[in-house]
């Protein structure tokens, strides 16, 4: 799955959960964007491995795991 | 401890509604976040029920029907942690989940979430309001973008575009850095999450402003919202009828 795909998805996700919710760019790696929750610091991020799902904190960015071609955690 | 650009607002357009988006951008980043307060009690007090009152003209039917009752404490940053795990523990919170699989959850990626049930300002009140008024007003995210973008590449995108285009999703781009100077511990946590719901807050008021299409900001609920952070005081929706502005006592 591609990382626009994943977005997209997220982004469907996100506003069936929260009618308005909307999804930010809460940093970025070299390889994109990193897009998710600005309260919770938890978003996706495209990596040479694929995609993960990561937790920033101000600068840091912390692993969380990769995610599957259906949006779960593997 | 105040946000910064990366860009002048002055600098950039944003169509119809410039003037107000500069300054409500000028306004974001003149936060002293946690700082003590600059106003007196009263004026954030009229601020807030002003907020209130343009709810209740454009969205009566989300409001409780009895007047909310706004005070003011101040305090420091263990009493921040408090109120914040109030808030937070408030339904429509998900049941108790913790780590990715709870966060998966609440985004619909995993087990099915029960649609909230009970009051909630920041996801009942406003995200809803704000919903309906930019289907009213016929706006997207996405269409902002690409007119922002023009015939740019969007993977090119500057930070005073605002947005970000991933493909056809239009995401948030543009948070004032913040620095959150607080002493590590739960007071520390706690100004950080209630600083990135506030940005929220603060990405929703220009989200309004650009879906209206004109400068004319009297008519936007998140502008006397987004005044009380200036002036130092932090709104907490304690229940349907009751809201503290918590403001820094210092010390």
């Amino acid at each position: 799955m591609r990382f626009e795909d994943v977005v997209a998805s997220l982004r469907r996700a996100v506003a069936s959960v929260l009618p308005g919710g909307r999804i930010y760019v809460l940093g970025a790696t070299p390889y994109g964007p990193i897009v998710g929750s600005l309260v919770s610091g938890i978003g996706m991020a495209s990596t040479l491995g694929g995609v993960e799902v990561v937790r920033v904190e101000s600068t840091r960015i912390t692993s969380l795991g990769p995610c599957g071609f259906d949006g779960r955690q593997r | 401890m105040k946000g910064t650009l990366d860009f002048d607002p002055a600098a950039h357009g944003w169509g119809p509604a410039t003037t107000a988006i500069r300054t409500m951008l000028d306004d974001w980043v003149s936060v002293d976040w946690f700082a003590p307060p600059r106003s007196p009690p009263a004026r954030a007090t009229r601020l807030f029920e002003e907020h209130v009152a343009r709810v209740r003209q454009v969205a009566p039917d989300l409001l409780p029907d009895e007047p909310i009752d706004v005070r003011v404490t101040a305090g420091d940053f263990t009493q921040l942690a408090s109120l914040v795990a109030h808030v937070r523990a408030m339904p429509p919170t998900p049941p108790p989940t913790s780590g990715l699989t709870g966060f998966l959850e609440r985004l619909g990626l995993g087990a099915p979430t029960p649609p909230p049930t009970t009051f909630d300002w920041k996801f009942g009140v406003l995200k809803e309001m704000l919903r309906r008024h930019t289907q009213r007003q016929g706006w997207s995210r996405e269409a902002e973008a690409r007119r922002i973008l023009g015939d740019r590449d969007p993977t090119q995108s500057k930070s005073s575009d605002l947005f970000f285009l991933v493909g056809d999703t239009a995401l948030w781009r543009t948070m004032p850095k913040v620095d959150i100077d607080v002493p590590s511990g739960e007071g520390r946590d706690a100004a950080v999450w209630y600083h990135a719901a506030a940005c929220v807050d603060f990405s929703e008021c220009i989200e309004w402003q650009l879906a209206t299409g004109t400068p004319d900001t009297r008519g936007n609920p998140f502008v006397p919202l987004v005044r009380c952070y200036v002036a130092g005081y932090y709104p907490v929706v304690l229940g349907p009828g009751t809201v503290l502005l918590w403001t820094f006592a210092g010390g």
